[in-house]
């Protein structure tokens, strides 16, 4: 990072809090993913979810990702608008729609792989903790995803 | 804007690969999705007069308005085609599965695909949104469902499969198409139709979006469904992730597959998640239902005077050895792998065997296979197991074509123990030891237990009955109920779970969670205004339940018309195997009663009990085909018409 970045790394207010994922319980059955998409876009579709679940089905086995809510979060660091900001009460970071002009930066950036772009707004979008009550938790059938404070690090 | 449905069906001609689609409302709202949907597909076709191997036969594979989105059970695709497993005719039947592929499929931006004719050489089907392609699949011919779908897990990243194993491949009338490690089309052999059409696999991957009409009272309806009224047959008798090891595989080996037991599995956006990951060192990980633990019956309940009940009711002293829990699951594996129904052949096959041996029937000799300890043989289960199922997938056996075909092949005595455990169409006995599970499958094409388990909620239940049905007297419909009301009003049951049955296959929601009719959770009446309120909150169109239901006696009527313009149905159709009628029988709510036996059926009750049926329906009685009047009735003007033209209509 340069000094500039490094500046900016430490006006981020720290995330409070985070979704961790154990995917060995996952069923892979994407209820997360598009109750995601509902509450985000009042449609179901797993492509406009924050969350990503991969079913390896002939082994039953699920990689789930989610936003790690970045310490340093890259997608931040790189937006030339400063669109992406910590939402005051989780700290997650979210993207200001207002601001956000789809250049694609924060979804080259994310070392996750959890930037998304919405094709038909042309913005970039990813979990924002939906506010501090996150929804894909209420909808696991297996409690696959915990929502957990952030710890000292 | 469509709300629910997505607004494209596929057609894929395999000969010469022309890929079109064609909008989904020209068929729907009226045929909703599914079985409704396949229906009038097929009906438009001209209901071809083929054989289930012929290129003319298409693979209609259809989705409905409540797939793919949060609405629990919903995560299933509906498959229909002409069958070759149906005996002795191949009839036009239906067969469904769930698991990811469903949903994934939907997302693809299409509601349902035709599949016609025969490709030159093997292929796959690539669905990714628009982008169809039929590619070579020469190199995979030949491998198993497993190991197909972890190829394709690398040549198509995150998509989900449905494939043949070598059974569908080598055209085994009892193949089935699988996705996952369980979740299978079945019943109908459809696995050999894609087969002969040298279709391996399809494989989807969709970015594509479902509307919902009304969110809020969706998701108000998941969770009044989830926490307060609870789910159908499978709430009632299992948990998440139960895979109803118990239920079927009994207490003993039950108690020891607990060990490799992973985790819960389930289908797409289904909280249910019902079946359970087992994962045993050396045999394999899968996740299992049912019909996956029927051989861990063998030997401690072969279907017989011998059977042992006390398996069933958790008692120490076991009169027979029961097949422990390695074997048990190695022989789901290898039906899936192999790509084999493992309903035909671990229920109906090892309980006719092990009558056929017992009496002297057949022997090792007959049959080509090692005999298990079980049939009182030396051999060990792997080696039975191995020699079963590679003689089906490779057709080297006389059980290649399912166990109706060996039976005919091995001659009368064997076809007459068949006729004892069998139901009708080629079908094993499943749920026909009360009289409206008789009824109900004189009607059908296949075993239609497949998605009527509705009455399993009924046993002894008036007031659960009533609220179904409108009367109390189906409850005691078992054929050994002492109130000898047995066969009273049967047929309004019949009717009803019928219709409900179609409006269950288009929708679709699954068997194990719907019609909600007796709720554990409140221990009485559940809540069968279920479905038409999903069906309203997702697509805004508003359905009463009985508008749903007549919906559903639409489908019918038109599978009905299909039927006798193809098949040249008529009443004497409408039967089982007589065995039923001149002896007891052996039937499976031992779970209940404690005693295996029922029957026999009364012939001329019976008889009566279809008149009523017929009448019911506004069917003509003598033909059992439905009328002008019905049809119009229904909106089925033109398959009135087109029934006259044919003569097939009744005077």
């Amino acid at each position: 990072m340069t000094k500039k970045e490094v500046a900016v790394v430490e006006r981020i207010p720290r995330a409070k809090y985070k979704l961790e994922v154990k995917p060995e319980l996952c069923t892979g059955c994407m209820r997360c993913a598009l109750i995601c998409s509902l509450v985000h876009y009042s449609v179901f579709s797993p492509s406009l979810a924050s969350i990503r679940i991969v079913k390896k089905e002939f082994v039953l086995e699920s990689s789930v990702d989610v936003c790690r809510q970045c310490l340093a979060p890259s997608c931040m660091v790189v937006c030339p608008l400063g669109a992406i900001y910590a939402d005051p009460k989780t700290g997650a970071r979210v993207v200001g729609k207002d601001k956000c002009i789809g250049c694609k930066l924060c979804v080259d950036a994310c070392l996750f792989g959890m930037m998304f772009f919405n094709e038909e707004e042309k913005k970039a979008f990813k979990c924002d903790l939906c506010g501090g009550d996150p929804q894909c938790i209420k909808y696991c059938p297996v409690q696959a995803i915990e929502y957990v404070k952030v710890g000292r690090r | 804007m469509l709300y629910g449905w997505v607004g494209k069906i596929l057609w894929v001609d395999l000969t010469n690969g022309r890929i079109t689609t064609e909008d989904t409302t020209e068929y729907v709202p009226k045929f909703i999705g599914g079985q409704g949907l396949n229906a009038k597909i097929f009906w438009d076709l001209g209901c071809p007069k083929v054989s289930a191997f012929d290129p003319a036969n298409p693979l209609i594979i259809s989705t409905g308005p409540l797939t793919g989105t949060i609405a629990p059970g919903t995560g299933r695709a509906e498959i229909c085609s002409i069958s070759p497993f149906t005996h002795p005719k191949e009839l036009y039947t239906y067969s469904s599965f769930g698991g990811t592929w469903p949903g994934a499929f939907k997302y693809t931006g299409h509601d349902a695909m035709v599949i016609l004719g025969k490709a030159d050489e093997p292929v796959y089907l690539s669905i990714h949104d628009d982008d169809v392609e039929i590619k070579d699949a020469s190199d995979l011919w030949g491998l198993d469902t497993f190991e197909m779908q972890k190829v394709l897990s690398e040549l198509e990243p995150g998509a989900s499969v449905a494939c043949i194993g070598p059974a569908g491949e080598n055209l085994s009338r009892t193949a089935i198409i699988l996705t996952e490690t369980s979740h299978a089309s079945g019943g109908a052999g459809f696995g050999a139709v894609m087969g002969s059409k040298n279709l391996k696999a399809i494989a989807v991957k969709g970015t594509g979006r479902i509307n919902v009409a009304r969110p809020d009272e969706l998701l108000e309806l998941v969770r009044y469904i989830d926490e307060e009224v609870g789910y159908g047959t499978f709430g009632m008798l299992a948990s998440k992730g139960d895979g109803l090891i118990y239920f079927e595989a009994g207490k003993r080996t039950g108690d020891k597959l607990k060990k490799y037991w992973k985790k819960a599995n389930g289908c797409f956006g289904c909280p249910i998640c019902c079946e359970a990951v087992i994962d045993i060192p050396g045999v394999g990980r899968g996740a299992a239902m049912c019909s996956d633990w029927v051989y861990a019956e063998c030997g401690s309940r072969g279907p017989g005077e011998l059977g042992d009940t006390s398996y069933y009711l958790g008692e120490d002293k076991p009169t027979a050895p029961a097949v422990t829990e390695k074997p048990a699951w190695e022989a789901a594996i290898l039906s899936q792998k192999f790509g084999i129904n493992n309903f035909d052949i671990l229920w109906g096959l090892t309980g006719w065997l092990w009558h056929c041996y017992k009496r002297g029937i057949l022997t090792e000799e007959d049959t080509g296979l090692p005999t298990p300890e079980w049939l009182g043989g030396t051999a060990k289960d792997h080696e039975f197991l191995t020699a079963l199922f590679y003689g089906i997938a490779y057709k080297k056996s006389p059980f290649a074509d399912g166990v109706t075909r060996a039976a005919e092949h091995f001659g009368k005595e064997s076809w007459d123990v068949l006729k004892e455990l069998y139901g009708a169409r080629g079908y094993v006995s499943h749920w026909m030891d009360a009289v409206p599970g008789v009824l109900h499958w004189m009607f059908e094409t296949r075993d239609p237990f497949d998605s009527c388990h509705d009455y399993f909620q009924i046993i002894r239940r008036p007031e659960i009955s009533k609220y179904a049905f409108g009367t109390e007297k189906p409850a005691h419909s078992s054929l050994k109920d002492p109130t000898k009301t047995v066969y009273e009003d049967s047929e309004i049951a019949v009717i009803i779970t019928q219709h409900r049955q179609r409006i269950k296959n288009s929708l679709p929601v699954c068997d194990y969670a719907f019609p909600v009719l007796y709720s554990k959770k409140r221990d009485g009446v559940g809540d069968t205004s279920l479905e038409s309120r999903l069906y309203s909150a997702i697509t805004g169109i508003g359905l009463t339940e009985k508008e749903l239901l007549s919906v559903g006696e639409m489908i019918y009527n038109l599978e009905r018309a299909i039927q006798v313009k193809r098949e040249n149905r008529t009443r004497e159709d409408d039967a089982v195997y007589d065995y039923k009628f001149k002896h007891r029988y052996w039937g499976e709510e031992s779970w209940h009663l404690g005693d295996h036996w029922y029957g026999p059926i009364d012939k001329e009750k019976f008889e009566a009990l279809k008149d009523k049926y017929y009448e019911r329906r506004d069917w003509d009685k003598e033909t059992g085909r439905p009328t002008r009047a019905k049809l119009e009735e229904l909106g089925l003007k033109d398959v009135a018409d087109e029934l006259e033209k044919l003569g097939l209509l009744p005077q």
